[in-house]
């Protein structure tokens, strides 16, 4: 009988996983490409090629997937003044994105006499807030913020950051959709770039709509009694368990859910959120308010809901639910890139309308370029900023639409290229309407989304009833506030 | 004469006071130096930061501007979570989750331990199987049991369809979340415990066992009178070291369901790491933490003198 040693055995198990898991990795980090040809390469895929149809049954073998070029930091010139920028882009979106930093640093930076050192954060929903409290009283905070309006009040009314000049402040007044603007205004001063704006609308399954011998062009709907009827006729249930909703909710998160509420009830004539006073009062007391309330109450009633089939962002593209609301970034991040196949071209897109169909609008929430208030290189800082936001080229404007799908804060810039025809439409017409909000720029946002996410969530699940609800959110809402501006 | 006894005290050294001279002072000196710094380390790391901790729950703060601008505010953030409902929820969440992994834990860990011991085959395959989800991360362990326990196309449900019996919405319903997260911790830490209640039950000297046997005492009285006695400081060990932490919970909920569905996993550390971060209330969850600090010490104690009490008695 042949004995094997324990030596042997592990030597043997070893071999056979390192075989398995291939050859070593380069040790060799990759050649920083040239700022042109990075330039060249920066050019994304067409989204539309990968929102295609995979063919059936294709008999020649798949392609070998290869990554695309990793783009290392450049190294820094002489005489160049370092500034530190973090964002919190993972992956190949901060693999983009470093590609414009090396564009820069190579070229104009060299003249400006700046080298951007590029970080990255990560971003929960108090992650960046726990960092940046850290950094700040560290002293190793960022000259560069890329922060989202969310948590820009609490941040600013602690001396978080430093407005630019008038002059930068009149160029993005004149230059930047009014709306994107004002989300980035702190007691009357512009305190940075806005990056990207995030306009909401009502997107609708089309097949589905077909399925339950609907037609979406004329069906989509307006009133949101019919936004019930057309939930209830595409909700399907199989065998006593339901597979399809037919009112996709923003299950488990607070933001999307407050987006969603302050933008109904702001075309409902009911506003959400009174800025005007202080601390800001918020109104889901309201008849107008109430209405969005008993209008998802009746819906959990009518068993059209989605929450329990998990969070949107695996019902909606996994073609799990027919009707949602949602900001412009989710027909990127949800449709084209985490979808399936033909999930982009099926969607009807349609504005938001007051409870009786007869009011619209939209709104702005967006990002913000801004410079810390410690940073010792304010100007240089703001000389950098000036490069990447401002015409002719735009540059973070095309990042963000061309990269990431987003819709433009630059006035008059154009849609996401892969948007389809009928999409491109409804976005334009709504965000040049007269009718448009923007996400409040108050403290305690957080504990707001916080608020309306565990309650929204007992309501959507029926634990709750529409009244118990309002009471409850009121209350937390006013007590939320009283600390925040306490 | 008393320059004599100096010169000779300095000869023997710092320690000869201690009646350690020579060898014996070289090797305590060794020692206190190697202890001092652990100590240290613990004074500027632990008890320093609990210290000023407790500073700070007695002030209002941001931690934004410089901690000298902290406002003192005595026992206010106290009196103010003594009515604060969510709180006193939290509490509520942090022990129900508590307890229901105290029995699962142990209780598994034990039985495992107990049954791994007596058998006589595949003993090293049986405890590898065992500890083995305790070598994977936290957050990898807590998204793989997310996915799993989707209610569509989760594993979990799969099976139950398979099996003609009824399915759950695990993490999204606020009835069975807490029980579902409980669910993936019992499973990730039961291996550990099993390893730690083995050694304890390998140390019990098989002689007793075979007396007993020879006496006639079945398996449940042989438990009851050998084992269980002589286990027990292990029991106490790891009993402790179990309530500190769970009541300290945090990761696996803040993971699988960050508080919800309607804050009904939502326990102290994710309230207080909320309340410091989202609502730069730093200075309450200071308090928090310091309520969470005595709550443990209490348990503590009380764990160590009723199981102390029993093995005395």
């Amino acid at each position: 009988m042949m004995h094997l040693s324990r030596r042997a055995l592990f030597g043997s198990a070893a071999a056979i996983l390192f075989a398995a898991c291939g050859a070593p990795p380069p040790t060799q980090a990759p050649k920083p490409v040239e700022p042109a040809k990075a330039a060249e390469a920066a050019k994304p895929a067409a989204p539309a090629d990968a929102a295609k149809p995979i063919a059936k049954a294709a008999p020649t073998p798949a392609p070998t997937p290869t990554l695309p070029p990793v783009f290392t930091p450049v190294p820094q010139a002489p005489g160049t003044t370092k500034l530190l920028m973090r964002v919190h882009w993972a992956g190949s979106s901060f693999n983009e994105f470093q590609k414009i930093i090396n564009d820069y640093n190579a070229t104009q930076g060299t003249k400006d006499k700046i080298y951007i050192n590029l970080e990255r954060f990560v971003a929960g929903q108090a992650g960046p807030i726990a960092t940046f409290i850290a950094d700040f009283q560290a002293g190793t905070q960022e000259d560069i913020y890329h922060l989202g309006q969310n948590n820009l009040a609490d941040l600013a009314a602690r001396n978080f950051f430093s407005a630019p000049t008038m002059e930068v402040q009149n160029y993005i007044k004149q230059n930047f959709l009014d709306p994107a603007v004002r989300t980035g205004t702190w007691e009357g001063k512009i305190m940075g770039y806005p990056t990207e704006n995030q306009p909401h609308m009502l997107f609708g399954n089309t097949k589905m709509f077909q399925a339950a011998g609907l037609d979406a062009n004329k069906d989509m709907p307006k009133k949101w009694d019919d936004i019930r009827r057309v939930a209830k006729a595409t909700t399907k249930v199989e065998g006593g368990t339901k597979t399809q909703a037919g009112f996709i909710v923003h299950y488990q998160n607070g933001e999307r859910i407050t987006v969603q509420r302050l933008m109904f009830q702001f075309v409902n004539g009911a506003p959400l959120v009174d800025l005007s006073k202080t601390p800001p009062v918020w109104d889901v007391k309201s008849d107008g308010a109430r209405a969005w309330t008993e209008l998802m109450a009746n819906m959990y009633a009518d068993n059209s809901l989605s929450a329990d089939l998990g969070p949107d962002t695996i019902t909606w593209p996994q073609r799990k639910g027919n009707l949602i609301s949602h900001d412009a970034f989710a027909v990127w991040f949800r449709l084209v890139t985490a979808g399936q196949p033909g999930i982009l071209e099926e969607q009807f897109t349609a504005p938001l309308y007051s409870a009786d169909g007869t009011k619209t609008g939209n709104m702005a929430r967006n990002y913000h370029f801004l410079v810390s208030s410690k940073s010792k290189e304010k100007d240089l800082s703001w000389l950098h900023l000036k490069w990447m936001n401002e015409g002719p080229e735009f540059r973070m404007q095309n990042f963000q639409t061309h990269v990431f799908g987003f819709v433009a804060s630059v006035k008059n810039y154009e849609l996401p290229k892969f948007f389809p025809a009928q999409m491109k439409t409804a976005f334009q017409e709504s965000i040049s309407g007269p009718n448009q909000t923007i996400m409040p720029v108050a403290k305690g946002m957080n504990e707001v989304f916080n608020i309306f996410r565990d309650n929204h969530d007992a309501l959507v699940l029926g634990k709750v009833t529409a009244a118990e609800y309002t009471a409850k959110v009121d209350e937390e809402l006013k007590r939320a506030m009283s600390q925040a501006y306490g | 004469m008393a320059d004599e006894t100096r010169t000779i005290r300095a000869r023997r050294g710092l320690l000869a006071p201690l009646g350690l001279y020579g060898v014996a002072a070289r090797e305590a000196a060794l020692g206190y130096a190697i202890t001092g710094l652990v100590y240290l380390f613990l004074l500027g790391f632990v008890f320093a930061p609990m210290l000023l901790a407790f500073y700070v729950s007695l002030t209002r703060w941001d931690a934004l501007a410089p901690l000298s601008e902290a406002k003192f505010v005595g026992l206010q953030n106290y009196t103010d979570l003594a009515t604060d409902n969510r709180f006193h929820w939290s509490i509520v969440h942090d022990f129900e989750w508590s307890v229901k992994a105290y029995i699962g834990q142990i209780g598994l860990g034990l039985l495992l331990a107990i049954i791994v011991t007596n058998i006589t085959r595949m003993r090293a395959l049986a405890r590898f199987i065992a500890f083995s989800p305790f070598i994977l991360p936290i957050v990898a362990t807590a998204i793989i049991f997310t996915i799993m326990m989707d209610p569509t196309w989760g594993p979990f449900n799969q099976t139950l369809r398979l099996l003609g019996l009824p399915t759950s919405r695990w993490l999204l319903d606020p009835v069975s979340a807490m029980n579902s997260a409980v669910l993936m911790i019992i499973w990730k830490y039961a291996g550990y415990y099993m390893v730690l209640f083995m050694t304890a039950l390998l140390a019990v000297p098989q002689e007793y066992y075979d007396a007993a046997h020879i006496d006639g005492a079945g398996p449940i009285q042989t438990f009851l009178k050998i084992t269980w006695p002589l286990i027990r400081p292990a029991f106490l060990f790891i009993s402790v070291i179990n309530v500190i932490g769970n009541l300290q919970v945090f990761d696996s909920v803040f993971i699988m369901t960050g508080g919800g569905p309607s804050r009904a996993t939502e326990v102290v550390v994710l309230l207080m790491y909320n309340t410091a971060f989202t609502n730069f209330r730093y200075s309450v969850a200071n308090a928090m933490a310091v309520i969470l600090f005595f709550i443990i010490l209490a348990l503590t104690v009380f764990q160590m003198r009723v199981l102390k009490s029993d093995h005395a008695g």
